[in-house]
């Protein structure tokens, strides 16, 4: 243990003698003057501590941050909290018989305005569907929802004598519907013409005579 | 005047016990004279800036002088004042990194002498010149962490036993050892341009 003592304090002689070697640094001269001074005049403020700022400490950055973690966990811990207050909360047995008393009454209540709604919600989509196959069957001029023969239509048309040659649309469902007519074709009227190629056509017919 | 000389005769334990006992501002006086240079060579080579180290002294002087009650004869006069020297200190560093904290600016005392310190340390050759030599070791000195850099100075610098040392700064003799043989390593490795 003396053994080590000694090799460690040998260890930085060099360095031990260099620092032993440096000036000596002393007070400057009007330190006793000032230093009186201050005593007769009693201004004892110690300079290092008097500068000491009220709100220092909370500018410091762990002050600051230890402060933002400290609200940030209150904040989450309040939102999360499912814990309840045994004094405030009233016996749990009294509040699971009121609770089912109350859901009772209010399910036979809510049955039977249920119901009637749905029933009402039938009636009215029943009629709404109705009203539109008649007027579909009113605008299509055949039935488009039923199906048909073809064959026993044709040849149950094609002696009739009434018709005068013409024919009806297969599957028409009403006779309100005019007759089918056939196809006809359509005339295309003639596009006028800008005047100067009226003038070149008449000129080209006077060439060839 | 034959006061004067009975109290310069006396050691600093008797001194304050005069300046406790009779309030004599001139047993004050005599400990103050005493004391200023080395207090002041010990803040300067913690700070190193002759203004700061003034202050320091100046207000430890106040609060040697507020507080004389609150020594006891059972400690040295000299680790009881060292330990008002340096609590100053150290408070006094604390407040400045605070405020270079704050400012955001990095303007810090040591940084700027460390930055002179690297470009003169490439001159060995200059090293021979004395006060060039205290200049390197003060700003090596500097570069050292503050607790290993107060421990040293006491021990090497101001001659202060490993016990002493303990009770100025409240720490563990083993702490005491260990913290100083840190700061020498360090400060060795700084200045091996020297020798």
């Amino acid at each position: 243990m003396n053994e080590k003592k000694f090799t460690d304090d040998n260890e930085f002689n060099e360095l031990k003698k260099l620092l032993k070697e440096i000036p000596k640094i002393t007070a400057p001269d009007n330190f006793e003057f000032n230093l009186m001074t201050r005593i007769q005049n009693k201004n004892f403020e110690v300079k290092s501590e008097k500068k000491k700022n009220v709100f220092s400490w909370a500018l410091t950055p762990a002050i600051t941050f230890a402060t933002a973690v400290l609200i940030l966990v209150f904040v989450f811990a309040e939102s999360n909290d499912s814990g309840e207050n045994p004094w405030q909360t009233p016996p749990q047995l009294i509040e699971n018989q009121l609770s089912e008393l109350e859901t009772n009454q209010s399910n036979t209540t809510f049955e039977n305005k249920s119901n009637s709604l749905a029933q009402k919600n039938e009636n009215e989509s029943s009629a709404k569907t109705e009203n539109s196959k008649n007027k579909l069957q009113k605008q299509l001029p055949f039935n488009k929802l039923s199906s048909f023969s073809l064959d026993e239509d044709i040849k149950a048309n094609s002696f009739n004598s009434e018709n005068n040659g013409e024919t009806h649309l297969a599957n028409a469902s009403n006779g309100n519907l005019s007759s089918f007519d056939g196809f006809f074709l359509r005339e295309v009227e003639k596009l006028p013409k800008a005047d100067s190629l009226n003038k070149k056509d008449s000129t080209s017919n006077n060439y060839q005579k | 005047m034959t006061s004067d000389k009975k109290l310069n005769s006396l050691t600093d334990e008797e001194l304050i016990k005069v300046f406790q006992d009779e309030n004599a501002i001139e047993a004050y006086e005599i400990l103050v004279k005493r004391f200023k240079d080395p207090l002041m060579n010990f803040v300067y080579r913690f700070f190193g800036d002759r203004d700061i180290a003034s202050d320091i002294v100046q207000d430890t002087m106040i609060k040697f002088y507020l507080n004389k009650d609150s020594y006891q004869s059972i400690a040295k006069f000299s680790t009881w004042i060292y330990t008002i020297a340096g609590n100053l200190s150290k408070n006094e560093l604390k407040r400045r990194k605070r405020r270079v904290i704050l400012s955001i600016s990095n303007d810090d005392p040591d940084d700027i002498t460390l930055q002179i310190e690297d470009k003169k340390f490439i001159a060995p050759d200059r090293a021979a010149d004395n006060s060039i030599k205290g200049d390197m070791v003060q700003r090596a000195l500097l570069k050292v962490k503050p607790i290993y850099r107060e421990l040293v100075i006491l021990r090497d610098i101001d001659g202060f036993s490993y016990e002493e040392i303990s009770e100025m700064t409240d720490l563990s003799l083993g702490t005491v050892k260990s913290r100083i043989n840190r700061g020498r390593a360090y400060l060795q490795k700084l200045l091996k341009n020297i020798y």
